[in-house]
């Protein structure tokens, strides 16, 4: 039938579009992030999470490894290792959230800059959306076999 | 655990620390062309006595910034003291920068020589660069048990 899709690249063209998505969050965070370090510095000690003498060089590395792992998400052989990131990223969001919740504290996530105030709760739903599209694009990506090796990316 | 995912989990390891390398030394570049540069160690206020604080006061060489909330500020505070409330965020001392000029020498208090808010809203100020920020520990329990000039006012 004219203009419909063949079934078996419907699956592939939906990845290439959460890869994409991704990409493009992440892109977006590390970038509202990049310019504004006091803020993300404010920001990260109220989460207690970080050594208080790494904060700084924390702040200064991670919106640039946003930016670093969206990219490779797009462009590069790398698309595999990027996604990985991009978990551990999110896993990483969801822990600092948690802590926080469990401690009772209270803070607005400036998860994509000063301006963005976001709730705890709308906080950790976005983080586990981006979590669950982060290993979906990971295990698409992985391309075992059956026989079990790894082909190339 | 098979040879194949042992080399995925080497591989995606070996990204990983290859991109947080990258990344720091990309930040700290950026950094050190930056203006204000962000200082790598989190800067810590000077803690200041009560007749440092009425030093500052009766020379009028210090802005006094409360950092209790705004009801508790109206209430009773040091004379001439501006409030920026530790909840406001740093978004409150963005506002205050173009106002003070950040050579502009602050003693920043809160309640009592516990409470840590008079820290938290100096760390905000130190981390914009500006470069005289204490924090007079006694805070308002302190200046007002030792009958020193207050105001209430909005």
């Amino acid at each position: 039938m004219a203009g419909r899709i063949p079934a078996d690249r419907v699956s592939p063209m939906i990845m290439v579009i959460l890869r994409f998505l991704l990409a493009a969050v992440f892109l977006y965070a590390g970038f509202a992030k990049l310019f504004d370090p006091a803020s993300l510095a404010e920001d990260i000690l109220q989460y207690q999470i970080v050594p208080e003498s790494l904060v700084n060089l924390f702040v200064l590395t991670l919106p640039l490894f946003e930016i670093i792992s969206a990219l490779a998400l797009i462009i590069g052989p790398w698309k595999r290792q990027a996604a990985f990131n991009i978990v551990v990223l999110c896993v990483l969001f969801l822990s600092a959230l948690g802590y926080a919740t469990a401690r009772g504290l209270t803070i607005e996530c400036h998860c994509f800059g000063a301006t963005s105030g976001a709730t705890m709760g709308m906080a950790v739903v976005r983080d586990v959306v981006l979590l669950i599209i982060s290993i979906v694009v990971y295990w698409k990506e992985r391309r075992v076999p059956e026989g079990g090796r790894i082909g190339r990316q | 655990m098979s040879t194949a995912v042992w080399a995925e989990l080497r591989s995606n390891f070996v990204f990983f620390v290859a991109a947080v390398l990258l990344s720091a030394l990309a930040g700290l570049g950026l950094n050190a062309i930056r203006h204000p540069s962000l200082p790598l160690a989190l800067p810590q206020p000077m803690l200041v006595e009560l007749e440092n604080a009425l030093a500052a006061s009766e020379a009028q060489n210090a802005v006094f910034i409360d950092a209790r909330e705004a009801p508790i500020f109206q209430a009773g505070h040091i004379v001439g003291a501006i409030n920026l409330p530790r909840s406001e965020g740093i978004e409150g001392v963005v506002t205050l920068e173009s106002r003070l000029g950040k050579e502009q020498k602050l003693l920043i208090y809160c309640s009592e020589p516990e409470c840590t808010d008079s820290l938290i809203v100096a760390r905000r100020f130190l981390l914009r660069g500006f470069e005289n920020v204490e924090v007079f520990k006694g805070g308002w329990e302190e200046w007002q048990a030792a009958s020193l000039p207050t105001e209430s006012a909005p």
